[in-house]
């Protein structure tokens, strides 16, 4: 697994690959620690930017790490809520780009014939610690977190492939700071792998 | 009873509880660059990339965390790169770099956010939004990740240039604070966070 600061991981919309350092007068890599991102050998740091990929990850980082999201009814009410975006005469990806609030009311939501007990629910999501950690690197007001809803939340990183980036690298800079290396990242990240979401995402 | 260990049990639990109470940085008064000032050498850096790079925005740490830490963070567009942009940064050790991001999905390209935008600088844009929140000082700890950012709401059919101040400890919620970065006059959220209007017509 590649490092976040080389670049090299695929997220939700991360661009990795295909960015290119312009004028590579110092390598920023992973923060001050830049060391650990340059070697494959380190196989720990690699974890640790897998689960916060996986934290960022708009669709799965609200739940738990070990909840089955593609065997959940989850995936069809995402696509069924992502379809009444466009019933409700929206351009998603359109509207994300302009950085503009979610427009959805009740009404829209019911009229597509999604629950909106889903959509609130969901929206808790925004409380997710990745989740939240990239709306507010993204400067968004996140009172109202039903706003939030994955394919919503999944268009605004789409749109916005540098903000995820960066939230990314500072979030993993964070973790070490605060933690002082890499195995203290990890056993944090650890403590907290059940509590990306609600205890009962189903419920 | 032993009472010469129970003074000095009672002694060393008052000493660790006002060391646990002061361990925490004390609030500081908040000093950023003036982005006025660096604003010439990141458009230069980014005018390397493209020659028509314009500015989208600016992201300035209150605490960055060590030296090679982004104490500013700039993203530039250009009119003729609709899926490229670029990102330049301004590290504490006085270092700018500079990366271009390849997007999957065209930029919004807006009118560009240059010197003659914004009359308040980053100093005192600050200052007038800490005032607002009711403060003059912060504390590192519980503001960590704070940050002031200078950017156009593109929400807005004027599309003004703000400073949005941040208040953020890296995990809560953060508080949005924002400036008209013109006028100085202080903005509602209601003035910066807008929702869109239907296009096209809804389909029946």
């Amino acid at each position: 697994v590649e490092c976040l600061g080389n670049g090299g991981k695929k997220g939700a919309g991360f661009t990795g690959d295909n960015s290119s350092t312009n004028k590579p007068k110092k390598d920023k890599g992973c923060g001050s620690r830049g060391k650990d991102c340059l070697g494959n050998t380190n196989q720990l740091d690699g974890l640790i930017q897998q689960e916060i990929d996986r934290r960022f990850d708009p669709f799965i980082g609200w739940f738990p790490a070990d909840f089955d999201y593609a065997a959940s009814e989850y995936p069809t009410y995402d696509y069924y809520a992502e379809q009444a975006y466009e019933q409700a005469g929206y351009n998603l990806l359109q509207i994300a780009a302009r950085n503009q609030d979610n427009p959805m009311t009740d009404d829209d939501w019911l009229n597509a014939g999604v629950p909106i007990e889903y959509i609130y629910n969901k929206g808790v999501g925004a409380k997710a610690p990745g989740h939240q950690f990239f709306l507010n690197y993204m400067d968004r007001d996140i009172k109202n977190p039903s706003n939030y809803e994955a394919n919503y939340l999944n268009a605004l990183m789409t749109t916005h492939d540098y903000e995820l980036y960066k939230a990314k690298n500072l979030y993993y800079q964070q973790l070490l700071f605060e933690n002082g290396s890499l195995q203290g990242a990890w056993e944090f990240l650890q403590m907290t792998i059940d509590i990306a979401g609600p205890d009962n995402p189903g419920g | 009873m032993n009472f010469p260990k129970i003074c000095i049990g009672l002694i060393t639990s008052v000493i660790f509880i006002v060391i646990g109470c002061t361990s925490s940085k004390p609030d500081i008064a908040i000093e950023i660059p003036s982005f006025r000032d660096y604003y010439p050498v990141l458009l230069k850096e980014a005018q390397e990339w493209r020659p028509d790079a314009y500015l989208d925005d600016a992201r300035i740490f209150l605490f960055p965390k060590s030296s090679d830490s982004s104490v500013i963070s700039a993203s530039f567009q250009s009119p003729s790169k609709d899926l490229e942009m670029l990102g330049v940064d301004l590290y504490q050790d006085g270092t700018i770099a500079s990366k271009v991001f390849t997007q999957q999905y065209p930029i919004y390209q807006h009118k560009p956010i240059t010197e003659k935008d914004w009359k308040i600088d980053s100093q005192e844009a600050v200052e007038y939004l800490l005032e607002k929140s009711g403060r003059r000082s912060l504390s590192p700890d519980r503001n960590a990740c704070s940050f002031i950012i200078l950017e156009r709401v593109l929400s807005s059919s004027e599309q003004p240039v703000i400073w949005s101040l941040s208040l953020w400890d890296c995990w809560d919620n953060a508080q949005h604070f924002y400036l008209d970065a013109n006028s100085a006059k202080i903005l509602d959220s209601s003035e910066v966070n807008i929702k869109p209007t239907r296009f096209p017509t809804p389909t029946p």
